[in-house]
């Protein structure tokens, strides 16, 4: 299958730029803290996703391929997500 | 430009060294999440946790962002040019994305030494026990990549690595690769949020 060309390398590049320019700027702005961890997880995973998917060649293999960094990723997230009720609970008698 | 011709099929499509690196990244995408994962549950069960603009220097770590992702858009572009049969610009490629390495190492060292000056080391508080930690494995991580780098840099100027022959080269960089994206998550979830 084709891999991208180095104007696609370029222009990723320019996004990973801009997207590390509007994480900066966010935190600097001052916003929520709601709204800053919300926009910062966004955007690091999606610079996470831009060079996985075009510098790693990620969209241009199969399935299979696709299961292998994808399965230990999610079973690492579950099992975070399994501990917050533990953390919440915690939280809640430390009240 | 097509995969198959330069890379020999095997029984699984995948070329060994592809399907080989790509298990390895699993067990370190695995490892990375463990660390991630457990700063997460110690920062939310934790009642109280310093802001990290207060502790870290956020403009060198940014700094430390941009040199990491400029070096992945070399090490994509040092593949592109052995592909294309360029060797001597894929080596020119390779050196610069390890010279890169060097540099985001050395901001790290003078960072460590700024915080540790400043009082800021791994004792004292859980935050600076999990920053060390995590961005200490990381660093591990970048002087293997460099180590690997300067290695296929060798290989390619002895002419080893040719147009026909540089899945080496795309294994180091998957390699690199994920050290950036790990940094990538680490400079968010770590420095900034």
């Amino acid at each position: 299958m084709a891999h991208p060309t180095p104007k696609t390398y370029l222009a990723i590049y320019g996004w990973l730029l801009a997207l590390t320019a509007l994480e900066v700027g966010v935190v600097l702005a001052g916003w929520p803290q709601a709204a800053v961890v919300t926009l910062l997880l966004a955007t690091a995973a999606a610079k996470a996703l831009l060079i996985a998917l075009f510098f790693m060649h990620l969209k241009f293999e199969g399935f299979a391929m696709w299961l292998l960094p994808g399965l230990p990723l999610l079973i690492g997230l579950l099992l975070v997500l399994a501990l917050f009720p533990d953390i919440a609970f915690h939280l809640t008698i430390g009240m | 430009m097509n995969h198959a011709v330069t890379v020999p099929l095997t029984r699984t499509g995948i070329p060994d060294g592809k399907l080989g690196m790509w298990i390895f990244l699993a067990t370190e995408i695995m490892f990375f999440t463990g660390l991630i994962g457990s700063y997460i549950v110690l920062r939310f069960g934790s009642p109280a946790w310093p802001r990290p603009g207060d502790v870290l220097n956020t403009t060198l770590l940014a700094v430390n962002t941009l040199v990491l992702i400029t070096s992945s858009l070399t090490m994509a572009l040092g593949l592109d040019a052995i592909q294309r049969g360029r060797a001597r610009v894929c080596a020119r490629f390779l050196l610069l994305t390890a010279l890169l390495g060097c540099v985001f190492l050395g901001i790290k060292a003078f960072d460590y030494q700024h915080m540790w000056h400043r009082g800021f080391t791994i004792t004292t508080n859980l935050f600076g026990n999990c920053y060390y930690l995590l961005t200490g494995f990381h660093a591990l991580h970048v002087v293997g990549g460099v180590v690997l780098l300067l290695y296929l840099w060798g290989l390619t100027l002895r002419g080893r690595l040719t147009a026909d022959h540089w899945g080496r080269i795309e294994y180091g960089g998957l390699y690199w690769h994920f050290v950036d994206v790990v940094w990538v998550l680490l400079f968010a979830i770590l420095c900034l949020v």
